[in-house]
């Protein structure tokens, strides 16, 4: 590949990452709106391809909000009987009126109102153009769920209505279920997605109509991938960001050694991803909204570990990745060999093998770093190198490299490993990716 | 407003000059660090002592060239193995560089360790000779280790990769049996397209001693499972591929790269298509690779009525999912992802199937229990559901299949 | 010699219920014919050349015919089931049922470069205007649903249509069972199936159960069962891409792949359904209605047009259920 475009988006890449941490202020753990009952508008907007492009969106908007990909994250409690209005502000090009749009919540006995029935569908009641449905659930069992358009999905999913949903268990907030075993301490939505530029482009020009001459929709070939709604590196940007008014969500998983980071995976668009986790296996304990137990109540026996999550359309996952360095062999928090500054000692006074405030794993306490690493000329690095081998350390590189790891944390790629999805339209890197980056105890987490 | 993603989109152009002069060849030198090893071969010749449980081998990065089982040559970029060859003498570099220009090895050399080694492996850049143009870094990514470090994950942008005419040391110690993959991970999409991945495993603790499962004892097992329930009598790991010829076509062609267009038209398994998959002995090298084997990796799979063979199935193509299945006999799926399938208190989750699928840098431990009473001469299939995909691009009756004889 | 059984192909559920029960550890059969018939798309497109089974009738029939899977053949828990299989198409045909142990006869050629290849998984009957029949079968069968293929030149035999079920016995909890195949349709590839790569494989039409949805109607409606009483799901992929079949609202008890029991069912709304794999799975439906059923690989789509293709019902009647006339026979297609 070219050097000169390749380090172009890398350097894209990274400075997302620094302004995220410098920054500071964003929000963490997952961004949406609460409550019992939500007033949901569909209407156009655009979807922004760090190449500079932009694509026709259809999207859910949180009342008189921009249409948002994806729609805003509906954060509500179990047990709560949920009403959602949704209004069709949709406007489309061409002669054809504006479609019929709905909303389906798979995992959820959703149905529409009697007051406000709207018209019947395929898969669920409809508002005409211009027109509104109310439906009501009740949120019976906690978990992670989505939902999308029901209304010639192929079409409409396609340009952008879908979105995620997360319901409360009664144990409280910090519990994905109601069981112990699915405490967390942080949680990340990753909302899988892609999309096909052409279709969007014949909607845009001709209306969906014009769809019919092609093989678009029959044979999709997406070219853009999407977390929470976003490419690499506009992931790793700023939630709510000016240059991104229709993609509020970003992907910026941050965690310290040994915290409990709840994964709430979801696909949410048509195509399988892998979605491979550096860093560490994670414990898939739900799919679909249901704990993977042998009886209610048994907590997460079935759970098993992967290194890489297989999201299916429409289905979700969730699961708990834990990092601490545990058995590398070395003391990855430095050994008195490499200097004075890594002297350090391993408390472990609660017998779990851990320091106590640190979480280094004491039986690798002490243990020399070992290889001799290559001079710097004879390395290229990352800008997510601390500069450094060692857990919370920076060391020196040359002008102009690294020092986006402003703790000296470890940084691992989170990304689709069917590896042509890391690109936005012929360039590389880009699309379904997204680093976590596991900063020392004491560093900031927003 | 001057947003932030504007501000960034004026910075790169300078920085752009500062890594294109870190990224030169250094020739900083060609450096195999193993204990107990004093010439670079990675090995313990010659009078060295291997110290106790220690694993060492030498890879080179480079270009070379394969044969898809339809006659088409491909240009690649890929590993392969320098172990044996001392590298840290006065004539280190010399051979080096003779014995790893246009060898890549599609797919790259399996790469075996046992649970508990210390593991050194040295990648030396030896670089693209028909693609002088290039000055690429490269990295190996020991995919689905746990506990991983930045410094050793191999990927670029969060830690380091080593420039041509260079060595760079990985060190591991792999705790967990099972079944992982390794590739470069430098420029992703691109480096993995062309060739640079193979598979690797580590060896269950727990061989050597025996464990009756069903009737039969077992000495060797795909996990520590405690009785024997993966235990196996042979094993062959398989990993799932494809190419796009347009890419490769467009790649020792200095083209434009089509990412947006990739199509991959040669499904294959262990770098070949069938029937070159049951080929036991490796292809014959195309006349552009010199004398260098570089598709040595047989598919064939050769049993006796009454074993048990376990298949270490990994997926490293970057397009799609396959899905791959057995004609004849069901597989018992023991593992995935280098993890038994055991649920937290225990809870056996093994499963029988006919067909797993697998998207990019996932794996599955399968074990086929050939029937006793199997006549010997008996063939099953091991093949792609995505039956379009038994095609070596247009030509029929190829792809992504293998057989799986019982004598 | 196995007992030859012609099953009826009258209709769903209830019949084949009482059939299974009447019939234990028994060996069955059914002779086909392999023969090039059409299907007409829903959308007014022209007719598209498949190739089929139909119930042999002793000869190769001269009157064309309307290509479907079929009805579900049945074999019995324990016992053996045959095919007898006559070929009335321009190249030879044979039959493989890949989650069943079988004992195969592969047929090979010796490729240009002295390569042997095999071009068939077992035995063929060979292309003699329907003179050969070729018996098969298999043997001890387990519980569970399974795909009847084509095994010779499966990249193209089979995406032109020569699949259907078999099931064999019915989950101990189930009071109903529903049949629902999933396969796609590429014209381009049957037009001139004999120049064509299947590699490039990209259909434009979505079945269940052999119909595609139309855009603006109401979606194909299968035999769901009753209220409060538990259907027993058989999902089959005769495709060559995967499907993720997907019930509206509902959880069901995913509890074996391939007629291979789980250690412990899978509670899920959606099913992940590769292809050449099979799903059973049990569904307590809740009241009389219709649910709708579809592919959230959003196969919703028919001859490039939003709407129709993979959206399906499942058809829960409300009225005495005796006098249910099963939607398959009443949808018009």
């Amino acid at each position: 590949m070219k050097r000169e475009l390749k380090t172009t988006m890398h350097c894209l890449f990274c400075t997302a990452l620094f302004l995220f941490f410098l920054t500071g202020n964003s929000q963490a753990g997952i961004d949406g709106i609460t409550g019992t009952t939500f007033a949901l508008t569909v209407k156009t907007g655009r979807v922004n391809t760090p190449d500079g492009a932009s694509l026709l969106l259809w999207g859910y908007a949180n009342g008189n909000d921009p249409a948002q990909y994806p729609g805003p994250t509906l954060i509500v409690n179990q047990g709560e009987t949920i009403t959602i209005t949704l209004s069709n502000e949709l406007t489309v090009t061409g002669t054809g009126p504006a479609p019929n749009v709905s909303m389906v919540f798979p995992g959820h006995q959703a149905t529409s109102s009697l007051s406000n029935p709207g018209v019947p569908g395929i898969l669920a009641n409809e508002a005409r153009p211009g027109d509104s449905v109310t439906y009501t659930f009740t949120a019976t069992h906690p978990g992670t769920y989505l939902y999308y358009s029901g209304t010639d999905p192929a079409l409409q999913v396609e340009m952008g209505l879908l979105g995620a949903i997360i319901v409360r268990p009664s144990d409280g907030s910090s519990y994905a279920y109601n069981h112990p075993d699915t405490q967390f301490d942080r949680e990340y939505l990753f909302l899988l997605s892609e999309m096909d530029p052409r279709i969007h482009e014949v909607v845009e020009l001709d209306g969906a109509e014009g769809l019919a001459a092609t093989d678009y929709l029959s044979n999709p070939f997406p070219v853009v991938w999407f977390i929470n709604g976003r490419n690499a590196p506009d992931t790793l940007d700023q939630p709510g960001t000016g240059s991104l008014p229709n993609q509020p969500y970003n992907s910026a998983p941050l965690v310290h050694p040994g915290e409990r980071l709840l994964m709430r995976v979801i696909g949410g668009g048509k195509d399988l991803h892998p979605f491979h986790h550096h860093g560490n296996h994670a414990r898939i304990i739900a799919r679909d909204g249901r704990l993977l137990e042998s009886i209610p109540g048994a907590g997460p026996d079935l759970s098993h570990e992967v290194y890489t999550i297989q999201s299916v359309p429409g289905e979700t996952v969730d699961a708990i990745f834990q990092w601490t360095g545990k058995g590398l062999n070395w003391d990855i928090y430095g050994t008195p060999e490499a200097g004075p500054q890594f002297v350090h000692d391993c408390t472990d006074g609660d017998a779990d093998d851990y320091d106590d405030t640190t979480y280094e794993y004491c039986p690798d306490h002490g243990k020399k770093f070992p290889v001799i690493l290559p001079d710097n000329l004879d390395l290229a690095f990352g800008g997510f190198y601390s500069g450094s081998p060692y857990f919370g350390n920076l060391g020196s590189l040359p002008p102009g490299e690294g020092g986006l790891n402003p703790f000296g944390g470890y940084a691992f790629m989170w990304h689709s490993h069917t590896e042509k999805e890391l690109t936005n339209f012929d360039i590389f890197p880009g699309g379904l990716m997204t680093m976590l980056v596991i900063v020392p105890q004491g560093a900031p987490i927003p | 407003m001057t947003t932030i993603y504007n501000y960034i989109k004026s910075v790169p152009v300078v920085t752009g000059l500062f890594l294109c002069l870190a990224s030169l060849p250094a020739n900083g030198g060609i450096l195999v660090q193993c204990p107990g090893d004093a010439d670079g071969s990675a090995d313990w010749a010659g009078g060295e002592t291997q110290p106790a449980n220690t694993k060492c081998l030498h890879l080179s990065s480079g270009d070379g060239f394969v044969t898809m089982a339809d006659g088409k040559l491909q240009y690649i970029f890929g590993f392969s193995n320098l172990t044996g060859i001392p590298a840290n003498v006065e004539t280190g570099t010399a051979d080096i560089l003779a014995a790893g220009s246009l060898a890549a090895n599609f797919p790259a050399p399996p790469i075996v360790l046992d649970e508990g080694d210390d593991v050194y492996l040295t990648l030396t850049n030896i670089g693209m000779l028909n693609r002088p143009d290039l000055f690429d870094p490269h990295s190996v990514h020991f995919h689905g280790f746990p506990q991983s470090s930045a410094i050793f994950d191999g990927l670029p942008d969060s830690g380091v990769s080593i420039n041509m005419g260079s060595s760079l040391t990985y060190y591991y110690k792999p705790n967990d049996p099972g079944t992982y993959m390794y590739h470069c991970h430098v420029e992703a999409a691109e480096h993995m397209q062309m060739g640079m991945l193979g598979s690797l495993y580590v060896r269950a603790g727990q061989n050597g001693e025996t464990h009756t499962y069903k009737g039969k004892n077992f000495t060797m097992f795909a996990y520590n499972d405690g009785d024997g329930s993966t235990g196996y009598d042979k094993e062959y790991p398989i990993q799932i591929g494809s190419f796009d010829s347009a890419f490769h076509d467009a790649s020792i062609d200095v083209q434009p790269l089509p990412f947006a267009t990739m199509f991959d038209n040669y499904p294959m398994l262990n770098g070949r298509g069938y029937p070159d998959t049951v080929n036991p002995d490796p292809l014959t090298p195309p006349v552009e690779n010199g004398e260098k084997p570089s598709q040595n990796e047989s598919t064939l799979i050769t049993a006796s009525p009454g074993e048990s063979v376990l298949l270490r199935i990994s997926n490293l193509n970057v397009t799609r999912l396959y899905t791959l299945g057995t004609l004849g006999i069901s597989m018992r799926v023991v593992g995935k992802d280098a993890k038994l399938l055991r649920g937290p208190d225990g809870k056996d989750l093994s499963y029988k199937t006919s067909s797993i699928t697998l998207g990019g840098g996932e794996s599955t431990d399968a074990i086929l229990d050939i029937p006793a009473g199997t006549t010997p001469g008996t063939t099953y299939f091991l093949y792609t559901k995505n039956l379009n995909y038994l095609s070596n691009d247009a030509e029929q009756f190829g792809g992504m299949m293998t057989e799986i004889r019982i004598n | 010699m196995n007992r030859m059984t012609i099953l009826s192909t009258k209709g769903a559920g209830l019949l084949l219920f009482s059939i299974f029960f009447l019939t234990p550890m028994v060996s069955l059969g059914v002779a086909l014919t392999a023969i090039e018939n059409e299907w007409n798309p829903p959308n007014g497109a022209p007719a598209v050349k498949m190739w089929g089974f139909i119930r042999d009738r002793g000869f190769c029939p001269p009157d064309p015919a309307l290509w479907s899977p079929g009805q579900a053949q049945r074999g019995s828990v324990g016992g053996n089931f045959s095919i007898t299989l006559r070929n009335c198409l321009s190249e030879p045909v044979s039959l493989i049922i890949p989650g069943l142990e079988s004992t195969l006869a592969p047929q090979t050629f010796v490729d240009s470069k002295g390569r042997t290849r095999v071009r068939a998984f077992t035995k063929e009957v060979p292309a003699d205007n329907g003179a050969t029949v070729v018996t098969y079968t298999w043997k001890n069968l387990r519980a569970g649903t399974y795909l009847i293929q084509s095994g010779s030149h499966p990249a193209k035999q089979v995406h032109m249509g020569l699949y259907a079920a078999l099931v064999v016995g019915m989950h101990g909890d189930a009071d109903n069972e529903a049949v629902l195949l999933f396969s796609e349709i590429d014209p381009a590839l049957h037009a001139g199936a004999e120049a064509a790569t299947p590699l490039n494989y990209k259909p434009k039409y979505f079945l269940i159960n052999g119909k595609s949805g139309i855009p603006g109607y109401p979606a194909p409606a299968t035999f769901g069962g009753k209220p409060e009483q538990t259907l027993h799901l058989r999902f089959l992929n005769a495709g060559l891409m995967t499907h993720v079949p997907t019930l509206q609202g509902p959880y069901m008890q995913i509890f074996a792949e391939d007629g291979n029991p789980y250690p412990y069912p899978r509670e899920q709304y959606s099913v992940l359904l590769p292809a050449g794999k099979t799903i059973d799975a049990l569904w307590r439906p809740a009241t009389h209605k219709f649910y709708p059923l579809y592919d959230r690989r959003l196969s919703m789509t028919t001859n490039g047009r939003a709407g129709g293709g993979m959206a399906h019902r499942l058809e829960v009647p409300g009225f005495p259920w005796y006098l249910y006339v099963p939607a398959i026979m009443h949808q018009k297609q």
